[in-house]
């Protein structure tokens, strides 16, 4: 039970120091309403357009090759996991242990380069590119 | 500190996640929406594996665990294409506007 | 022969020989992203199919998954998470047929389509999912399989990507299946929980050992979620609405691909899920209740509503995507029928309907295929007066369709005939119901089938037509199926005893 007054405790001082410390200006600074403090901050630049802005669709290729090839490596993991252990045991020969994981990381590779081939990190074309796809 | 937590808790807590998830792929009608209910429910049954795991003693749920999650990224990924060229056909991610065909 | 020599991972040949296929396939797009060579494209996956069929073949010739002095057992692979035995190859070799169709039928299909690599890459990677659902023999390896099964099938159906009827397809199939494949983890989930194990065999001898006794419930509710996940590919009742949608959206060839193959591998884990992994008599202590009896209501209510639905549809795709759904119940009769002590007639006589519907299904998708590829619209009254334009194609349409009616001499019939004296051998109540439901249904489905033929050859024609042209791969996938659904019929002594040996080994 003990644990659990020092951790309500924790959490009342966390409480109270940020709301103390808003009080605290909240008496302190002067106030000087105005509306341009009202306006979006945009990097000191006057904000122009909605917030809803359509982004390049190479951020979403980029992203979901990320995405997938990222999570791949979940797969990887358990056999890293295994690996010094069989290397050291007779039982599984090196061909055993590596022969799976270097067919998984070649068939990524075979998909990398297709989606790479068909432009899918390409980020930018040059007008050369954009001419000859015309 | 000792883990003594009943199995039981985690099956009420990743059933409580599924039916959240079901409730929101019943009442949602925006398609990413969906596909984030879809991931509670698949997470629900990561919940499930990992616990029952612990509780079996052997690790055969939570490599599977791993190979749901690899496979939920996958789904989400086609998910993503599918709904992206939704949007450009219809103009709109609500699963209820596309209907050329009888329903 | 020579399988003994070979090291055991090659028993999954079939389905390797598919990956290996899809891989050459994106190696060849990677070379020249900007040209498509369809005939190169289409080649290598037509030759990758029939090199998975002929091996599947050669080894239940071989005798591969047959015991006995010349058999040479069953195969089992990574501890039991694969195993090879005739029920796996002589679903491999259902896909690798539908699959070779399929590829040859899309070469005049996709004709001026931008994805062509894609097409066929994605095509691939799901046959190489459906080869691979045939020999999963843990609920593990089946969830994966099933996973690359439909990633690629959503896209496949949404390939059309400015034909809104095709995207809104793929949105409908994808939305299903990733909520089925949502339930059908959550159900691995439990059984997981109240058995220990994902293993099939190693899950029946848990249970067998009462390792699961208290988590009745958590089984049961368990299972009920495994037979949502089956029915979605299977399109089967619960989970059948996407069924019209997808097969009328997406391009003919892959509603042909998807409706036969995926089906067939869909009811594959069916059969080895629930005759390995829940044997019968202890699952019903367990949890109180005997899980054919959920088989005889999906099998009864698939059946009726897809019979009914189809009677009523004035669109030819859509008819065939209900009348699928039909078929759908019809196999279901082989999981209904299991008893205690047997059950590997009905069962095998499943798995010989799945094999014609293989054959008859697709060559019916791929007539539709056909008509698309002249563009002579979707419904019954588009199609008046064909025949007279395209006589061949049309007689083996007429051989389809009869022969999913099943009327006698074709190859539908004599499936129906096993499925119908298996039910009624079972004897018990429930399964003569389900035996006069498909009766009931066969008769009505020939009312709308023959409604098709009579349009095709009977009716005139609404409008001229020019002279059809004649696709040479649309036709030979055609004729080849056609000769197939009736070929089928002397054969049918082999095909029956494989079937039924092989439904044998798994009970």
């Amino acid at each position: 039970m003990n644990d659990w007054i020092a951790i309500g405790a924790l959490a009342l001082v966390g409480l109270l120091i940020p709301l103390g410390m808003m009080a605290v200006s909240y008496l302190l600074r002067p106030s000087v309403p105005e509306t341009n403090k009202r306006a979006t901050y945009e990097s000191g630049e006057v904000p122009t357009g909605g917030t809803r802005v359509r982004f390049n669709i190479q951020y979403y290729m980029v992203a979901l090759l990320f995405l997938v090839f990222d999570i791949e490596t979940v797969l990887l993991f358990p056999w890293a996991v295994v690996y010094l252990d069989a290397v050291e045991s007779d039982a599984v020969s090196l061909t055993e242990i590596l022969g799976p994981m270097v067919a998984f990381v070649v068939i990524l590779l075979v998909g990398l380069a297709w989606a790479w081939r068909n432009g899918a990190v390409q980020w930018a074309q040059t007008p050369r590119q954009v001419e000859s796809d015309r | 500190m000792s883990v003594a937590a009943g199995v039981e808790y985690y099956v009420l807590l990743s059933m409580g996640l599924f039916c959240i998830g079901l409730f929101g792929i019943l009442t949602r009608r925006n398609a990413l929406m969906f596909l984030m209910s879809v991931e509670l429910m698949l997470n629900a049954a990561n919940i499930n594996l990992i616990a029952f795991a612990f509780y079996h003693g052997n690790l055969t749920g939570q490599v599977f665990a791993l190979f749901t999650m690899a496979l939920a990224a996958a789904e989400v990924a086609v998910g993503l294409g599918i709904i992206l060229v939704l949007y450009r056909n219809f103009r709109d991610v609500d699963v209820t506007v596309p209907t050329t065909m009888r329903w | 022969m020579a399988v003994f020599d070979l090291p055991g991972w090659t028993g999954l040949a079939p389905a390797l020989i598919l990956a290996a296929t899809a891989l050459a396939l994106f190696v060849v797009d990677s070379i020249s992203p900007r040209s498509a060579n369809r005939a190169l494209l289409a080649g290598v996956s037509a030759t990758g199919a029939l090199a998975s069929l002929a091996v599947a073949v050669w080894f239940i010739a071989a005798g591969v998954g047959q015991g006995g002095i010349d058999g040479l057992g069953v195969i089992d692979l990574f501890d039991g998470q694969f195993v090879v035995d005739a029920m796996a190859l002589y679903f491999m070799i259902v896909v690798a047929v539908v699959t070779a169709l399929v590829s040859v039928a899309s070469y005049d299909y996709m004709a001026d389509h931008t994805y062509q690599a894609e097409y066929y890459s994605l095509l691939i990677l799901a046959a190489t999912g459906m080869s691979t659902m045939a020999a999963a023999n843990s609920l593990v390896t089946i969830f994966i399989a099933l996973e690359l099964t439909s990633l690629p099938s959503y896209a496949l159906v949404a390939i059309l990507k400015d034909n809104r009827g095709s995207v809104e397809a793929g949105l409908k199939y994808f939305l299903i299946g990733a909520l089925s494949s949502a339930i059908f983890v959550y159900g691995v989930s439990l059984v997981y929980g109240a058995t220990g194990h994902l293993q099939l065999d190693a899950i029946a001898v848990a249970l067998e050992e009462d390792v699961a006794d208290g988590f009745g419930g958590l089984l049961g509710l368990g299972i009920l979620m495994l037979i949502g996940g089956f029915a979605f590919k299977t399109a089967s009742v619960p989970f059948h609405f996407w069924a019209p949608e997808a097969y009328e959206g997406a391009p003919a060839p892959i509603s042909a691909f998807l409706s036969s193959a995926s089906k067939a591998a869909g009811f594959v884990i069916a059969f080895r899920v629930f005759t390995t992994a829940f044997p019968l008599e202890v699952t019903g202590e367990l949890i109180g209740l005997d899980w054919t009896l959920a088989f005889v209501i999906l099998a009864i209510v698939t059946m009726t509503v897809g019979n009914f639905a189809a009677a009523t549809q004035d669109k030819v795709k859509r008819m065939l995507a209900y009348s699928s759904i039909g078929h759908a119940g019809y196999a279901l009769i082989g999981l209904a029928g299991l008893t205690v002590d047997g059950g590997e007639l009905v069962m095998g006589a499943a798995m010989m309907h799945l094999l014609v519907y293989g054959f008859m299904n697709t060559g019916a998708f791929l007539f539709v295929a056909l008509a698309e590829y002249w563009g002579v619209g979707r419904t019954f009254e588009d199609y008046n007066g064909l025949a007279n334009q395209a006589p061949v194609a049309c007689f083996a349409l007429g051989i389809f369709l009869f022969s999913l009616a099943g009327i006698p001499p074709l190859g539908g019939f004599w499936s129906k005939y096993f499925l119908f004296t298996g039910a009624i051998s079972v004897g018990t109540t429930s399964m003569l119901l389900v035996a006069a439901a498909l009766v009931v249904n066969s008769a009505l489905s020939l009312y709308y089938y023959s409604r098709l033929v009579k349009a095709v050859w009977i009716e005139e024609s609404v409008v001229d037509r020019d002279t059809l042209a004649q696709p040479t791969g649309l036709y030979a996938a055609i004729v080849f199926a056609a000769v197939m659904t009736v070929v089928l019929l002397p054969a049918f002594g082999p095909v029956s005893e494989t079937a039924i040996d092989a439904a044998a080994a798994v009970i």
